[in-house]
């Protein structure tokens, strides 16, 4: 079986010609200048400012890795800046916020992964044989990553809380709200019944540990 | 005057002197972006192929695959990273087109194409043809570490490295890759 699969793999290859063709794109786009914006003065001003202080929280963050002799991990991590760590405990202590406990989903999960995005955004995903669902929680308002169009986006409201559900047919596959000023995003694939996707995030407004 | 010249000659030698320190160093730029551009064609002539495949057990559809490898191309091309060695350059370009695609899959951008299983329908390998069906009908987390241990031969602690998950979470999957495959295939092939 292993080997039907390579040989059906085998298939799957570049010729001379494709290689040629996708070399000349890459390198053009590659060579493409960056659009740049102007910025009014003042916002230039802190832009510099801001851009000083990534730099230094930058060096902080790779120095003590640079030291510890991990360049290939750095490296790795580098191409996606995402980092899986062993607890939810050990994902708080990266990105510097709680993470919440969910514990309403939709389908009892299995396995549980916890990755720090850039050190900036929290993502835990909860899987069973055929389910996923993945929570994110950052600064950012919408911190999903997710820039599909769904055919129905709807703003719904879950306690005080207003929460933007995306999905198609009366199921939600994403779900994105604000709280305690940190941006949350919670999706589900395969998509969930409303009330389901709704429960999960009442539960997540609702746990203190959450924000 | 003469102190407006020697000013002048002041002004000039300066000037040469920063040029002389310009224009070689505008030239080793010129340099190492030839080093950079002649490294992907390197590693597209070495791992074009792994990461075509691994793009196409994701996406299963080619010219998607494909635009997976320029992105990835020119990713490298752009972030110029320091790899050492054939292991280190062939993960990485392994990593990165894995996100890529994920990231398309989530878009929503992918055709519906599938061109091998064409392939083999009109070749009438139905053998082959039965076990593809059976791989791409996996959930994407298995799909992914079935295609890295059984294809391109890595361990699990590897595999965990590419994907950025735990060691524990690629054995599960594969786990239960191989269990899902069983089912499907009514143990008709050993997918162990």
């Amino acid at each position: 079986m292993a080997d039907s699969y390579r040989q059906v793999m085998d298939r799957v290859r570049l010729s001379g010609e494709d290689r040629a063709r996708i070399l000349a794109a890459a390198r053009e786009e590659a060579a493409r200048p960056v659009r740049r914006v102007v910025f009014p003065r003042r916002v230039r001003r802190y832009a510099v400012l801001a851009a000083c202080f990534a730099v230094m929280a930058a060096a902080a963050v790779a120095a003590p890795r640079l030291l510890a002799g991990q360049t290939m991990e750095a490296d790795l991590s580098a191409a996606a800046a995402m980092e899986a760590l062993p607890s939810r405990s050990a994902l708080e202590q990266a990105v510097g916020f709680a993470v919440p406990e969910v514990e309403a989903l939709p389908f009892s999960a299995e396995e549980t992964d916890y990755v720090s995005v850039f050190g900036e955004v929290a993502e835990v995903t909860f899987r069973d044989e055929s389910h996923t669902a993945v929570l994110r929680k950052g600064v950012d308002p919408d911190p999903s990553g997710n820039y599909s169009a769904y055919p129905d986006v709807r703003q719904l409201t879950v306690g005080n809380t207003a929460v933007t559900c995306k999905g198609a047919d009366g199921t939600v596959a994403l779900a994105v709200w604000e709280d305690g000023g940190y941006g949350f995003s919670l999706s589900f694939d395969p998509a969930v019944p409303e009330e389901e996707a709704l429960s999960a995030v009442a539960a997540i407004l609702n746990g203190a540990s959450g924000t | 005057m003469e102190s407006v010249l020697s000013g002048r000659w002041g002004l000039g030698t300066a000037l040469y002197a920063l040029l002389a320190r310009v224009l070689p160093a505008a030239s080793d730029g010129a340099m190492e972006r030839e080093d950079a551009s002649a490294r992907a064609e390197r590693l597209l002539t070495q791992y074009g192929d792994a990461v075509l495949r691994l793009a196409y057990s994701y996406l299963h559809n080619r010219e998607d695959a494909e635009e997976v490898v320029q992105d990835t191309l020119v990713q490298l091309l752009k972030t110029d990273p320091e790899l050492q060695g054939p292991d280190h350059e062939k993960a990485w370009l392994l990593r990165v087109a894995g996100n890529l695609a994920k990231n398309r899959l989530r878009s929503d951008r992918i055709r519906m194409a599938d061109e091998l299983n064409e392939e083999l329908a009109a070749e009438e390998r139905e053998d082959l043809r039965f076990v593809w069906e059976a791989v791409r009908s996996l959930p994407t987390a298995y799909r992914e570490v079935i295609h890295l241990f059984y294809y391109e031969g890595y361990p699990t602690a590897q595999i965990a490295k590419i994907l950025g998950k735990n060691e524990s979470t690629v054995r599960s999957c594969l786990t239960r890759g191989r269990a899902q495959l069983r089912t499907i295939l009514k143990e008709a092939y050993d997918f162990g």
